[in-house]
């Protein structure tokens, strides 16, 4: 079935239902041939001057005061409590283009039961109807609603049998002599002090975007079913006003230079959040700021996303400008060349070409090697596109050097080293070797790896006991190659393996 | 607050009878603006209204006699939604119109469930008698206000100042009907 299948059956159902509750009066649409019906009334609350409207981002709204009366139905008072609207953390922020949000995170109503029955709860409905005149129509803002479970009312309903098992041995009184004061004073919670417990309604956030005015009216409106369904819900709604008022920004401080960690401090401190970033500086050192944004010194809100450029150092191979020497590309990998070219900021353009050389590398480029280009200048170079079966995965074997003095359980990961973090992830593992036995040749663990990709990649030696570690080797891969001969580095680059056995506690 | 279920109702159905002349003037006249206000709420578009409210009228001169309704404002209101709605399907396959119906299907939508049940067949006799015990059994207000949203098609503003409510009120109390309304049909197995 779908909506229009309903739509329609509730066409069909009985005229007694019909003429009974679907129909509005006739006579308020005049004789037959007048105008259309009610329209629904156009409410254009002009609230204040619209010159007035604060656009300091920093406002802060003012727990509203609330004026109701006291509600009495069918055996139960409902009291709105006079500071009904409690609104702490409540915030009002610049909005993008339309102005300022209203969050209310709390709202309070005191239900006192007086009588017999328990009272659940309907739902909370906070809408705030403010209209402007400068938009369509009006805006209504988004409100929500929100279920109170009956296991909320639960303190009551202890209350109440409390109360009860009390009255089936207080003979005395009988239920028509017990004045409505007496009865809420027993039956409200209190805390040590005797103050009435209300129950709180947490509601989550509304916002109401696009309010421009520095005050203005909320309406909470409250459902209660007392008894069990079906019954009438008893409703109250409570007119609440609230100001807004400035609240000074926050100071984010010039943190350039400063050591990353410092500068994080610094900005978690005012109540900003750090977006840290990373970028090659030939000045900043590494480690430490480069920039943010926004720039300090200045004035923020509070809660304000802060970018901190933090320096990796000097980008490699980099250079002052004006004309440099083409690098001699040719052998490499076009990966690799193209990070070449843009550390000595050198444009370079691919062309593929099928060939017996593997795939991906150079195979020849249209600047003679050490001829001066000026920078920027574009370099073309031709790749291989390799033959149909040069894409074989070339699997690679890394002979790590194990001290002889090694002792214990340890393994290996190969892992990107791009991968910036405390405990890099593993692209393989090695299983667990035993210093002293599983090695083939004396003093060697193998490494055996093979990728689809191409890269930098780094060897962990793991304590497979205690999980320590320390990096023991980097190579740079090249899929259907294996290792290459690369420029100024050895592949792979075995570290000392001593000292690695040392820091991973694998040394007697 | 009942429709106009007056003595008159009696009188004009009397006229259908007779086949007078002056039945459909009369019905028009004391009803004729509650049809175009329903006829508008799913339309929109003045003319395409006032030529269903006539296509109302004249339905409901050849159905009377030998029907005889016991409320003549529900007969009518009933004729001229229907009529308004199969006009609206036929409208909004061109793409004209607006009006509450895509708001309404949308909150209608809330009573039915998941996708996954579209293909089943709909026992419409079934939903029929659901329907009837489910409105019956609402409490009147929550009736009312059920139906004048869902048959009547009226805009909650409308129905909150009509019955001297708030909007937010009229929203929950829909909600909360449609809600039970849903639990029923899926109770009922009808979902």
């Amino acid at each position: 079935m779908n909506e229009k299948d309903l739509l329609e059956e509730i066409g069909k159902v009985s005229e007694e239902l019909i003429a009974a509750h679907a129909l509005p009066d006739a006579k308020r649409f005049g004789e037959g041939g007048a105008d259309q019906s009610v329209t629904a009334k156009e409410h254009i609350v002009m609230k204040q001057k619209k010159n007035e409207y604060i656009r300091n981002p920093f406002v802060r709204a003012l727990p509203g005061i609330a004026a109701a009366a006291a509600v009495i139905v069918a055996g139960v008072i409902i009291l709105p409590k006079t500071n009904l609207i409690r609104m702490p953390g409540t915030s009002i922020s610049s909005g993008a283009e339309s102005g300022y949000r209203l969050e209310i995170e709390q709202a309070e109503f005191q239900v006192s039961p007086n009588g017999e029955g328990t009272v659940s709860f309907g739902t909370l409905n906070i809408s705030a109807n403010l209209f402007y005149p400068e938009l369509e129509g009006s805006t209504e803002i988004r409100y929500g609603d929100y279920s109170i479970k009956k296991g909320d009312a639960v303190l009551y309903e202890q209350v109440m049998s409390a109360v009860q098992a009390e009255e089936s041995t207080d003979e005395a009184e009988s239920a028509s002599e017990r004045s409505l004061d007496m009865l809420t004073m027993e039956m409200i919670p209190v805390d040590e002090q005797n103050a009435p417990l209300p129950i709180l309604v947490t509601a989550p956030m509304i916002s109401a975007d696009g309010l421009e005015n520095n005050a203005g009216d909320l309406m909470l409106t409250m459902d209660f079913y007392i008894g069990s369904d079906p019954a009438e819900p008893v409703v109250i709604s409570v007119p609440v006003t609230y100001q807004t008022v400035e609240v000074p920004g926050v100071p984010l401080q010039d943190v350039t230079g400063w050591q990353y960690e410092l500068a994080k401090q610094e900005l978690l401190g005012q109540n900003l959040y750090v977006d840290k970033r990373t970028c090659f500086d030939g000045e900043v050192p590494e480690g430490c700021v480069v920039s943010t944004v926004p720039e300090g010194p200045a004035t923020v809100t509070p809660g304000t996303y802060v970018q901190v450029y933090v320096s990796l150092g000097a980008r490699p191979g980099a250079n002052d400008g004006g004309a440099i020497p083409a690098p001699d590309f040719v052998g490499l990998d076009w990966e690799l060349a193209r990070s070449m070219a843009n550390g000595v900021k050198i444009n370079l353009e691919k062309q593929e070409v099928a060939s017996e050389e593997p795939a991906g590398v150079v195979l020849s480029q249209n600047v003679e090697p050490g001829v001066e280009v000026p920078e920027g200048a574009t370099v073309v170079v031709e790749v291989s596109s390799g033959t149909a079966d040069s894409a074989a995965l070339k699997e690679v074997e890394i002979p790590i050097a194990v001290p002889a003095n090694a002792n214990g359980k340890f393994y290996f990961t190969v892992y990107s080293l791009f991968d910036l973090g405390e405990d890099p992830t593993p692209i393989t593992t090695t299983k667990v070797f035993e210093a002293g036995e599983d090695l083939p040749e004396i003093g060697t663990a193998k490494v055996l790896f093979s990728s689809e990709n191409n890269g930098d990649a780094g060897i962990m030696l793991y304590n497979a006991e205690t999980g320590e570690k320390a990096q023991i080797a980097t190579f740079y891969y090249i899929h259907g190659s294996g290792f290459q001969e690369l420029p100024g580095r050895t592949n792979p680059e075995l570290l000392d393996s001593e000292e690695a056995f040392r820091k991973a506690g694998l040394l007697k | 607050m009942k429709g106009g279920d007056t003595v008159n109702d009696e009188k004009l159905i009397g006229l259908f009878e007779a086949r007078s002349e002056r039945a459909v003037e009369e019905a028009s006249r004391a009803y004729g603006g509650l049809c175009r206000s329903v006829a508008m709420h799913i339309l929109s578009d003045s003319r395409d209204a006032e030529e269903c409210v006539n296509d109302a009228l004249l339905h409901t001169w050849n159905a009377i006699p030998p029907q005889k309704p016991r409320h003549f404002s529900a007969f009518i209101a009933a004729v001229t939604r229907n009529l308004a709605l199969n006009r609206y399907a036929a409208d909004h396959a061109l793409r004209r119109g607006g009006g509450q119906v895509p708001l309404v299907l949308d909150e209608l939508s809330e009573c039915i469930s998941a996708p996954e049940s579209t293909e089943q067949v709909v026992d419409r006799m079934a939903l029929h008698d659901a329907l009837e015990v489910f409105l019956k059994g609402l409490p009147p207000k929550h009736c009312t206000v059920f139906m004048r949203r869902y048959f009547s098609m009226i805009p909650v503003a409308e129905i909150a100042d009509e019955l001297g409510m708030s909007e937010s009120t009229v929203k929950s109390i829909l909600r909360r009907t449609r809600e039970k309304l849903h639990d029923y049909l899926e109770k009922e197995g009808l979902l």
